[in-house]
């Protein structure tokens, strides 16, 4: 197992590029260092690339060019059976919440820290008070068919967060839920990150990131800008 | 705190602690392979289990009359109707005084013509009881085990007989034991082709099943699990529903392997052997359902495990 060494980047890209099979590229010469601790919002119209840049982060997806670099490893060197490792310190939550339909909302928040091998009465604890905190209390033993759109968001939230992660990765996160749940998710996602969680929101909403003031990533054609900003909530 | 989220902590607490082998993320027992699988592995050791069976019996039986046979020797003495019954007997009572005075030999009977008649009968039908019908005189000859018997010199002494030929039986035993090596080798290459049909059947079933919860192993993938993690599900999956058409389809064999013994006992008892089975016989056929069960299982493991090395 790799050691994390806190003074490399998180994610560091290096001219990335990324095409899928014969189309053009998606992404084009991505440079891009996430400081341990940092938190960001990526924006950017629709088909932008928002959603390729996060699946290179969490390791979905090897870059066509360039060198990726994820808590100090070069994803394409990495040994395959040393990825699960890397992956179990990132949280992911999915734009289409990708909920394990069989299982109920505490089994699917409760699969990171099993996978993980943690003490069954310990999950159960946490993964209770996670859901209560989130407002899912009282849907603890609902599958996700049975859950709305804003609940099954929070089911995944709860799921990407429950193993304190050292880099979260959200594609829509809030796209769900009315603004005063959204602002409540955004202040999990700022407790984490007060915790020293990497954060990088992936968002349409201009509000949100205005109101949290975060440094924005702004995707068009292909290409990363950063954007400063001042003022956050 | 809402009393519905004390009921529900108190739940959860209730709940007995997953076992690491029972527990399941994946919903495989609502896959397609839910009931077909056991059925064709149930099919499948049927087949396998019904040929190791009859396979052994064969064997079995070959053996048993092997060890009849041996040291043993059937003389014939010839029908000879011109010369009458005195003739007959007359020859006979030579035949049995050189036997009987050949060093080795322990005894030497002649097989009375109702034994002979009875022999007979399965082939001939009742005519074979008829008195005007020309038999030869047969004698049981046993000898010492250890006994060393000029053959040549024998057959020799015997030559003064007219009409008279020795059957050591070796022939005959060596194509028995011939036949029962074939009916074995025979038999495993239907279980090794019974086995390579259900190994493919279960690496179908498994390519199926993991075609069918592909975003649910990615989604375990990207939280970390490692492909063992989701193989043994599979294995474990495959093992349980394997298990159950394996023991089935064994008990189903076994059923008609007495069904077909009991047939050719009641139908033809003087033609057809009797089928029967030793002790070790019966361990090989217990140990199928296990084999099955294990090459299912380890063949789904390695179908999933090398299906998974193709993702990142």
């Amino acid at each position: 197992m790799q050691r994390d060494n806190d003074q490399h980047p998180v994610v560091r890209f290096e001219s990335v590029g990324l095409r899928y099979g014969l189309g053009p590229e998606i992404l084009r010469d991505i440079t891009l260092a996430l400081e341990p601790g940092s938190f960001h919002f990526l924006t950017g119209a629709s088909g932008a690339g928002k959603s390729s840049l996060l699946r290179l982060m969490y390791l979905a997806q090897l870059p066509t060019r360039g060198r990726l670099t994820v808590f100090g490893r070069n994803v394409a060197t990495t040994p395959r059976h040393e990825l699960p490792a890397l992956r179990r310190r990132i949280g992911v939550v999915f734009q289409d919440f990708r909920l394990l339909d069989h299982l109920s909302a505490v089994d699917n928040v409760a699969l990171p820290l099993r996978l993980a091998g943690a003490d069954e009465d310990q999950i159960r604890t946490h993964v209770v008070e996670l859901l209560t905190w989130v407002g899912l209390g009282d849907q603890l033993h609902a599958k996700p068919i049975t859950l709305s759109g804003g609940q099954k968001q929070r089911v995944a939230i709860a799921r990407a967060v429950i193993t304190r992660p050292r880099l979260l990765l959200a594609d829509e996160p809030t796209g769900n839920v009315d603004d005063q749940i959204a602002v409540r998710l955004l202040y999990l996602f700022e407790e984490l990150h007060k915790m020293g969680t990497t954060v990088v929101i992936a968002t349409h909403n201009a509000a949100l990131v205005s109101r949290f003031g975060y440094p924005e990533l702004r995707l068009e054609g292909g290409t990363l800008t950063r954007l400063e900003r001042r003022g956050a909530a | 705190m809402s009393s519905r989220r004390i009921m529900d902590i108190a739940r959860l607490r209730r709940r007995p602690r997953p076992r690491p082998w029972g527990r399941t993320d994946l919903a495989l027992a609502t896959g397609e392979g839910r009931t077909y699988l056991p059925w064709v592995i149930g099919i499948m050791s049927f087949l396998a289990a019904l040929a190791l069976a009859a396979a052994l019996a064969v064997s079995s039986t070959a053996n048993r009359w092997t060890l009849g046979l041996t040291g043993t020797w059937t003389v014939e003495i010839a029908a000879d109707t011109a010369g009458g019954d005195g003739d007959a007997m007359d020859r006979l009572a030579t035949v049995l005084d050189i036997l009987r005075n050949t060093p080795g030999v322990v005894q030497a009977e002649p097989v009375d013509r109702e034994q002979l008649t009875r022999m007979i009968e399965p082939w001939l039908g009742p005519g074979a009881s008829a008195p005007d019908l020309p038999l030869p005189q047969l004698v049981d000859v046993r000898l010492a085990p250890d006994a060393r018997i000029d053959r040549a010199a024998l057959v020799q002494r015997l030559a003064a007989v007219p009409g008279v030929t020795i059957d050591d039986h070796h022939g005959w035993v060596q194509g028995l034991v011939r036949l029962a090596h074939l009916a074995v080798l025979f038999a495993l290459v239907v279980v090794v082709l019974v086995g390579l049909a259900a190994s493919g059947t279960v690496v179908f079933a498994t390519r199926a099943g993991l075609a069918a919860h592909q975003d649910a192993i990615e989604i375990l993938h990207l939280m970390g699990a490692h492909d063992s993690h989701v193989a043994r599900q599979f294995a474990r999956m495959v093992l349980r529903r394997s298990a159950i058409g394996a023991v089935l389809g064994v008990i189903a064999a076994v059923a008609t392997f007495y069904g077909l013994a009991w047939a050719a006992r009641t139908i033809a008892p003087s033609i057809l052997p009797t089928l029967r089975l030793g002790a070790l016989d019966w361990v090989a056929i217990a140990a199928l359902p296990l084999a099955a069960s294990a090459v299912a299982a380890l063949t789904a493991w390695q179908t999933v495990m090398r299906t998974l090395r193709k993702m990142l």
